[in-house]
């Protein structure tokens, strides 16, 4: 019994050790990169997925959810408003099903931005956390709402292209 | 005795994975500190990397900022051929500007920093055209050129914006961290690369050191 225990402990540990080796091989990345942007993301969706409303009878009456988002460390977004025609705001863009209504979507104000080369020039963008929150409509059932978010994103010095993320939300009405 | 067997092939095979994982692990902290800065051009936004051919002296990154993955060093090789056209449809090669220096800076309208250095770009643009040096802009715009024509006349863009396509970006490594400038000398040989925005005043003496070197 005791030598069972040994065994499936030295087989846990070599599973770990061999998983820590592996992992290695995975460059860590916690800045724009080079060369590489097209695949990473810069933006994630950090709440949950599953949104659970009261179901409606008419298209009045809405519920606000909240979807919440983080930026990679050291890194801005332009917020949905920024304070030129040539940047890129961040939108959300969704595809909901019949059934399903988002009313209205609604995006944090931007917070100020100074690149260290223009100290008068103020951006207005999104850094760490932000929430978006959307008025929804649905009637009973679940919904699956397709959509995406997309961004600019910059460090203190230099920018990415434009960003698409995925997103899929599941709406529960009852 | 059968169990007993079975328990020491097993721990045979455990102390072999061990082992491996152990070489694996050594193998990559080992690769990667013996990787040398000079190799990393674009490891941290903004550096300015010396010409490797003249052994000039430069600014060294940490080898594992991201920012240097997938990446070519272009730095003491010729410059990749392009023909691109210019936002009014002119075609231009870079063979043109033969026995020229050449800074290719990669921007795009939507850019903060871009729009900053652009400023300087004209200014280094009217100080240094005289003397066979020329800025080229290379729009990584996806939209009409129109647009970028018409914030190119806004800033008062005096050197020739090229509207980007994917063949001359990959040939110079996949520029997608903007602004990106490649400072090409009369030799046709690319001996500075920064990632980023720098100072004006590094751009400036980087156009110098181009300007300086002999052409081919």
């Amino acid at each position: 019994m005791q030598k069972r225990r040994l065994l499936f402990g030295a087989v846990l540990a070599a599973c770990a050790m061999t998983m820590t080796a592996q992992s290695a091989w995975q460059p860590a990345h916690s800045g724009i990169g080079f060369g590489q942007a097209s695949a990473k993301q810069w933006v994630q969706m950090v709440s949950s997925p599953e949104l659970k409303v009261k179901a409606g009878k008419q298209a009045a009456a809405t519920q606000d959810v909240d979807v919440r988002f983080a930026i990679q460390t050291g890194l801005h977004i332009n917020s949905h408003k920024p304070n030129s025609h040539y940047l890129i705001p961040t939108t959300i863009t969704l595809d909901a099903p019949t059934d399903v209504e988002i009313a209205k979507i609604e995006y944090p104000q931007g917070v100020d931005y100074h690149f260290q080369f223009a100290p008068k020039d103020a951006l207005s963008v999104y850094t760490g956390e932000f929430g978006v929150r959307m008025q929804v409509y649905a009637k009973p059932g679940r919904y699956t709402i397709h959509g995406q978010l997309r961004y600019q994103a910059c460090d203190d010095r230099a920018c990415n292209p434009p960003k698409t993320l995925p997103l899929t939300l599941y709406v529960t009405a009852q | 005795m059968k169990r007993s067997v079975i328990v020491v092939l097993v721990l045979i095979a455990v102390i072999t994975a061990m082992i491996w994982a152990g070489v694996m692990s050594y193998r990559i902290r080992k690769s990667l500190n013996a990787q040398p800065p000079a190799q990393t051009t674009f490891a941290q936004p903004g550096v300015s990397s010396g010409a490797a051919a003249n052994g000039s002296s430069s600014s060294s990154a940490a080898s594992d900022s991201p920012a240097s993955d997938g990446l070519s060093d272009l730095r003491g090789k010729p410059a990749p051929a392009f023909t691109l056209k210019t936002t009014d449809g002119k075609t231009v090669s870079l063979s043109d500007y033969k026995g020229k220096a050449v800074l290719l800076n990669f921007w795009a309208t939507w850019c903060g920093p871009c729009k900053l250095e652009m400023p300087w770009l004209i200014d280094l643009q009217k100080k240094y055209g005289a003397q066979g040096f020329t800025v080229l802009g290379i729009s990584e715009d996806d939209g009409s050129a129109k647009n970028v024509a018409d914030f190119a006349t806004k800033m008062g863009v005096n050197y020739p914006v090229l509207m980007y396509d994917e063949k001359m970006n990959k040939a110079y490594g996949g520029v997608d961290y903007l602004p990106t400038s490649y400072y090409i000398g009369r030799d046709g040989k690319v001996a500075v690369e920064t990632g980023g925005i720098i100072s004006q005043s590094e751009m400036e003496a980087d156009i110098q050191k181009i300007l300086a070197a002999k052409g081919a």
